[in-house]
C-alpha cells in the first residue's frame, strides 16, 4: 500500500513542480485504482478487473485566469504538457489562489483486509457465486432471474497545489448489488470488508423478504391518491443529493437558481441533516475535498431550518465566507469525474433518527418506495418528480403483504413539500455506504 | 456545414507503430497462458468548454485519456477480462499476467465462444479529422459558442424573466487499435462533437427549463464556424429559449385530460423510449440474461406482433430523410466497434415483427449469427451490447401524413409532447421525462402549452397503437447510455412525429 501511494504522491508532486514556476497558482489530484468484480447474469459469471488506472485533474492560476486540464497518463511529462497547453486558454477568474492543505496520510478508510482481497480474484469469484446461489435455494423450485455483482476496489489519492500538500490518501471498497426478476433489488457498500455473509446471504435474504403476490394500485389502494409512504434510506439519499442540494448548495444561490437563505424553514422541525465530508469509513468521506479543504461536521438542517449552505471556495469566497469543504468534481451525464468543473455537492449525510420503529411508521394500507425509475429526469429547478415506482412493497400496518407489480405504479411530489411535510423517521437507520439515514413517511401521490 | 469525409482507407491513428509494437508484445505474451486473446486500446484527445450557471466560463483545450482491455480465452471457454490504464510495454505485460492469474481460477465455460471478425484483413477504418483540436487552437470557437449562448439568452426575454444559460460543448479525436492472436489488426479514427444547452427561465421563485443537445460525428465547425453558429443550432437555440420563458405559464394536464386523451403525438425529440423501451430489450446480452420483457433468452420473441404493421426499427449509422443509413453520420456511429467488427445497419423490428438483436462477438456466437458490430466499451472497460443509433424508420406508405396538421386531424383530443431530460429501463417498460406539449383539441394542435411530464410505456404493448408518423426521419435525440454502469454515446430518432394510440401501455403523467 505505501509503496503505490508514494508513487501518487510522487506524480503529484512532479507535476505541481513542473508546472509552479510558471504560474501564480497550480492544483494538482492523481488518483490511481485497482479493481477486482464479478457480475453475475443466471448461470454467468463474468469477471471485470483493472488495475493501475490513472487520473490526473489539475488547474492553474495566472494573472486572474484558470487553466484546467485532465489526462489518464502517469508520465509527469503528458500531464504538464497539457495544463501548459491550457495556460494560453485560461479564462478569468473569481478565485485568487488554490487551499494551502497540510500536508497528511490518511488511511482511515483503507481496510488492508480489502486492500489484498483485490488479489484474490478466486475468492471474490465465490462470493458472487454464493450469492447467487443464495438466491436460487431461497425459492427452490421456481425460476429466478437474477443479476448481481461483487466489486472490490482500492484507490490511492494525492492532492497538492502550489500553497501547500500533498494530502496522500489509501482507500478501499466493497460493494455488492443483487436485482430479482428484473426489479426488486437490494445493495451492500462499505469501506471496510464486512463479514462474508453480508455479501453472500444479500440475495438470499432479498428473495426471501419478497411477498408471492404483486398488486397494481387499483388493487391494494382502489387507484390514485396521495398516501403517507414510506421511502428507503437509499432512495431518501438519492432525492438529497440530486434535489434538496440544487436548493441549498451556495454556488446554486449565488447563480440565483434558488432563493434559499440561512433560517429559512426547509423542512419538518423533527428534521435534522449533518454533512460530513470527512468522515471516516464513509465512501463520500476523505481528507479533503476536490480543492483540499478540509471540512467539518455541520449540521445543515437543525430543527427544520436550514442552517449552513454548503459551498466550495469559489462560493464562498464570493460570500465572504470559508468554504465548507463541499468543492467537489461532481460529473453531470457523461463528464468523468477528473474532467467536471468544481461545483458543490454533499459529503457524508447523516439524518438524525426518530423515535418509532420502521414498522409503525405508517397505519394501513400504503407502499413502502425503495427506488424510481429515472429519478435523474427529475426536476433539480422546483424539486418535483414523477416516476415510476421501482422495487417496492405494499404495506398494511408497515407489514409488506404483496410486491408492487412492476411497471403499474407511479409516484408523484415534490421533495421540497415533502421534507416539510414528514410524518415520520424510524427509529432504525440505514448505512448505505455514504449516509446515515432513516426510513422516511411523507406525503406522495401514487398512482 | 462542415462533415466529414470518408476515406476508402482511413487515416493511422497518431503514433501508430509504437501502440503496434506494444500490442504484439502483449499478444505474445498472452498466447503463452491462453489459447486466443485479443486487445482494445482506446485513446480520446478530448478538447471541452463549459459556461456554467454561474457564468463562469471554462476552457480545457487538452483532455487525454486512453485505456486498454486484454481479454484472455482459456480451455473449455474460460475467459478474463483485464482493463489497463497504460499501454507501456511493461504495463501491459504486468496486466496480461493478472489476467492469466484471474484466467486460472475461472471454472469451464462451454458456451462461451466469439464469433469470427468479419473482413479480417481490412486495416484502417475512420473519417477525416479536419480542425483536429490537437493542431488547431478551439479555444476561440469555444468562445464564440459561448458568446452566442449567452446573446441568446439575453435577447427578446420578456420584462421580469432571466434567462440562465449553461453550456457544455466538446469537440475529440477518437483512436482506438484492436488486434488479436489470431492476427487481426484494425484501427478506427473518429472525429465527434457535442454540444448542449440549457436554458433556466426564472421569473420570482418560478423556474422553468429546456434543454437542447446536438451531437454528430463531425469537428466543431459543423456547429461553429467563423464566429457564427449554424444556422440550425442558432434556430434552435432560440426556440428552446423562447420555450423555456413560455413554460412558466404552462400547465399540467388534469385528471380529466388525461383521462380524455385519445392520442398522443411524439416529436421526435421525445422519443428516448425507442432507445430505452425497444432497444435495451433487443440488445442480446440482456434477451439472454432475461431481463428482457420482449426476446426470451433463447432469441425468440415473447411478442409477436410487437408492433402495428407500419412499425420498423433499425440500430446502426444515422438514417437520411427517408430513413436509409448514412454510413459516416450519427452522434452514436463508429465504422468498427470495439472488438473490431464492422458495423452492421441492423433492423431489429420489420412490420411489427422482431427480426433481429444487437450482437457482441461473443452473444453472436452464442445464437449462432454473424455479430452486428454492437460490441463497445467505455476506455478499455468490459465490451458489452451497446446501442449506436436507434431510430424508428417506418417504410414508406401507410401511415405517413404529409405534415403535423394532417396528422393530428382525426384526433379528438390529444397532446405533442417535445423533449425529454432522460430515461431509465426496466424489465417490463421505460419511463422518460417530456419537457413541454401542446394541447391537440378537435384535429388541431392549439397554443395552450403542457408542463414537463413523465411519458411511461410498458414494453410489451406500447407499439402496437402507433397510428402514422409526419415529416422526415431524424436520430434527432443525442444522448449518453449509461448501461453497466459505462457510458456510451447514442441517438434514438425516427419520423419528426410519431402517433401513438392511447392504450394502458402508455401513460402521461405530470410533476406535483
Amino acid at each position: 500500500m505505501h509503496t503505490t501511494m508514494k508513487a501518487a504522491r510522487d506524480l503529484c508532486l512532479a507535476i505541481r513542480d513542473g508546472v509552479a514556476g510558471a504560474v501564480d497558482d497550480v492544483e494538482v489530484i492523481v488518483s490511481c485504482g485497482d479493481r477486482t468484480s464479478y457480475g453475475v447474469e443466471n448461470d454467468l459469471i463474468i469477471p471485470a478487473l483493472e488495475c493501475d488506472t490513472w487520473s490526473v485533474a489539475m488547474r492553474a492560476l495566472s494573472y486572474g485566469r484558470l487553466a484546467t486540464a485532465t489526462t489518464t497518463s502517469h508520465d509527469a511529462r503528458d500531464s504538464i504538457a497539457a495544463l501548459t497547453r491550457a495556460l494560453s486558454a485560461a479564462q478569468p477568474e473569481t478565485l485568487a489562489t488554490f487551499a494551502s492543505p497540510d500536508e497528511t496520510d490518511d488511511t482511515r478508510s483503507c481496510d488492508e483486509r480489502l486492500w489484498a482481497l483485490v488479489d484474490r480474484p478466486g475468492e471474490v469469484r465465490r462470493m458472487a457465486v454464493a450469492s447467487r446461489d443464495g438466491a436460487r435455494a431461497a425459492r427452490p423450485g421456481a425460476p429466478v432471474v437474477i443479476e448481481a455483482d461483487v466489486t472490490v476496489s482500492r484507490a490511492r489519492r494525492a492532492l497538492a497545489t502550489k500553497r501547500g500538500g500533498p494530502v496522500v490518501s489509501a482507500s478501499t471498497a466493497l460493494s455488492t448489488f443483487v436485482m430479482i426478476d428484473g426489479n426488486d433489488w437490494d445493495a451492500w457498500s462499505g469501506t471496510a470488508r464486512p463479514d462474508d455473509a453480508v455479501v453472500t446471504g444479500l440475495a438470499g435474504a432479498l428473495v426471501s423478504s419478497l411477498p408471492a403476490r404483486e398488486v397494481t394500485c387499483e388493487e391494494f389502494l382502489g387507484g390514485a391518491r396521495e398516501a403517507a409512504v414510506v421511502i428507503h434510506p437509499r432512495l431518501f439519499e438519492a432525492l438529497l443529493r440530486s434535489l434538496f442540494l440544487e436548493r441549498i448548495a451556495a454556488d446554486r444561490v449565488l447563480a440565483k437558481l434558488s432563493s434559499a437563505r440561512e433560517g429559512d424553514v426547509v423542512a419538518h422541525p423533527s428534521f435534522e441533516l449533518f454533512d460530513d465530508p470527512t468522515a471516516a469509513g464513509s465512501l463520500a468521506g476523505a481528507a479533503c475535498d476536490d480543492e483540499g479543504v478540509r471540512g467539518g461536521c455541520k449540521a445543515v438542517v437543525s430543527g427544520g431550518v436550514l442552517r449552513v449552505m454548503p459551498s466550495d471556495r469559489r462560493s464562498a469566497q464570493m460570500r465572504g465566507d470559508a468554504s465548507t469543504g463541499n468543492g467537489y468534481r461532481i460529473p453531470i451525464m457523461a463528464e468523468d469525474r477528473s474532467e467536471a468543473p468544481v461545483r458543490v455537492g454533499f459529503g457524508h449525510l447523516e439524518v438524525t433518527a426518530g423515535d418509532v420503529s420502521r414498522d409503525a411508521l405508517v397505519k394501513g394500507r400504503t407502499v413502502l418506495i425503495t427506488d424510481l425509475l429515472g429519478l435523474h429526469s427529475s426536476n433539480k429547478a422546483t424539486g418535483a418528480f414523477n416516476n415510476p415506482i421501482q422495487g417496492g412493497l405494499a404495506l398494511e400496518d408497515g407489514v409488506p403483504v404483496a410486491r408492487v407489480k412492476p411497471g403499474a405504479w407511479s409516484a408523484t411530489g415534490n421533495l421540497h413539500t415533502l421534507l416539510r411535510a414528514i410524518t415520520g423517521l424510524s427509529r432504525e437507520r440505514m448505512m448505505t455506504g455514504s449516509a446515515l439515514l432513516p426510513w422516511v413517511a411523507a406525503p406522495v401521490t401514487v398512482a | 456545414m462542415n462533415l466529414p469525409v470518408m476515406p476508402v482507407d482511413g487515416p493511422v491513428p497518431r503514433g501508430d507503430a509504437d501502440v503496434h509494437a506494444a500490442l504484439d508484445a502483449a499478444l505474445a505474451r498472452a498466447r503463452a497462458v491462453a489459447q486466443y486473446a485479443d486487445v482494445l486500446y482506446e485513446r480520446i484527445y478530448k478538447s471541452e468548454a463549459n459556461l456554467l450557471a454561474s457564468g463562469q466560463v471554462i476552457v480545457k483545450p487538452a483532455s487525454l485519456k486512453g485505456a486498454a482491455q486484454v481479454r484472455l480465452v482459456g480451455s473449455e471457454g474460460r475467459n478474463v477480462g483485464v482493463r489497463a490504464g497504460d499501454m507501456s510495454p511493461s504495463s501491459l505485460a504486468a496486466v496480461v499476467d493478472r489476467a492469466a492469474a484471474a484466467l486460472a481460477e475461472e471454472p469451464p465455460s462451454p458456451e462461451f465462444g466469439l464469433a469470427p471478425i468479419p473482413n479480417p484483413t481490412r486495416v484502417r477504418y475512420g473519417l477525416t479529422v479536419d480542425d483536429d483540436p490537437r493542431d488547431v487552437d478551439p479555444t476561440r470557437p469555444f468562445l464564440d459558442l459561448v458568446a452566442a449562448v449567452q446573446r441568446i439568452a439575453d435577447a427578446g426575454v420578456p420584462a421580469g424573466v432571466r434567462v440562465v444559460p449553461e453550456l457544455w460543448s466538446w469537440t475529440q479525436v477518437e483512436e482506438k487499435w484492436v488486434a488479436d492472436t489470431d492476427g487481426v489488426f484494425k484501427t478506427q479514427v473518429m472525429p465527434v462533437s457535442f454540444l448542449q444547452v440549457v436554458f433556466r427561465a426564472v421569473r420570482g421563485d418560478a423556474q422553468a427549463r429546456t434543454r437542447v443537445r446536438f451531437g454528430e460525428a463531425a469537428p466543431l465547425s459543423y456547429y461553429v464556424r467563423d464566429g457564427a453558429l449554424a444556422d440550425f443550432v442558432e434556430r434552435s437555440l432560440c426556440e428552446e429559449r423562447d420555450r423555456a420563458v413560455q413554460l412558466l405559464d404552462a400547465r399540467p394536464l388534469t385528471a380529466d385530460e388525461r383521462a380524455k386523451v385519445t392520442h398522443y403525438v411524439l416529436h421526435n425529440s421525445s422519443l428516448v423510449f425507442i432507445h430505452e423501451g425497444l432497444g435495451h430489450p433487443i440488445e442480446a446480452d440482456i434477451a439472454r440474461a432475461g431481463g428482457s420483457a420482449i426476446v426470451a433468452p433463447d432469441g425468440s420473441p415473447r411478442v409477436s406482433p410487437l408492433g402495428s404493421p407500419v412499425v420498423r426499427i433499425v440500430d446502426g449509422p444515422a438514417p437520411d430523410e427517408a430513413g436509409q443509413p448514412m454510413a459516416s453520420r450519427g452522434f452514436g456511429t463508429e465504422l468498427i466497434d470495439d472488438e473490431g467488427v464492422e458495423v452492421k445497419n441492423t433492423v431489429l423490428v420489420e412490420g411489427g415483427h422482431i427480426v433481429g438483436m444487437m450482437h457482441s462477438r461473443e452473444t453472436a456466437h452464442r445464437y449462432g449469427v454473424a455479430p452486428t458490430g454492437n460490441g463497445f466499451s467505455e476506455l478499455g472497460d468490459r465490451r458489452i451490447v451497446r446501442m449506436r443509433n436507434t431510430t424508428l424508420c417506418p417504410a414508406p406508405g401507410a401511415g405517413w401524413a404529409d405534415s403535423l396538421s394532417a396528422l393530428v386531424r382525426d384526433v379528438p383530443f390529444g397532446v405533442v409532447l417535445h423533449g425529454s431530460l432522460g430515461g431509465a429501463v426496466s424489465k417490463e417498460g421505460m419511463s422518460s421525462s417530456t419537457q413541454y406539449g401542446w394541447l391537440v383539441r378537435d384535429g388541431a394542435v392549439t397554443p395552450e402549452m403542457i408542463a414537463p411530464g413523465n411519458f411511461t410505456a410498458l414494453t410489451a404493448g406500447c407499439l402496437a397503437t402507433v397510428e402514422g408518423f409526419a415529416g422526415a426521419v431524424e436520430a434527432h435525440g443525442v444522448g449518453f447510455c449509461g448501461k453497466s454502469g459505462q457510458r456510451r454515446r447514442v441517438t434514438d430518432g425516427g419520423p419528426e412525429y410519431v402517433k401513438v394510440g392511447a392504450s394502458p401501455s402508455v401513460l402521461l403523467t405530470f410533476e406535483g
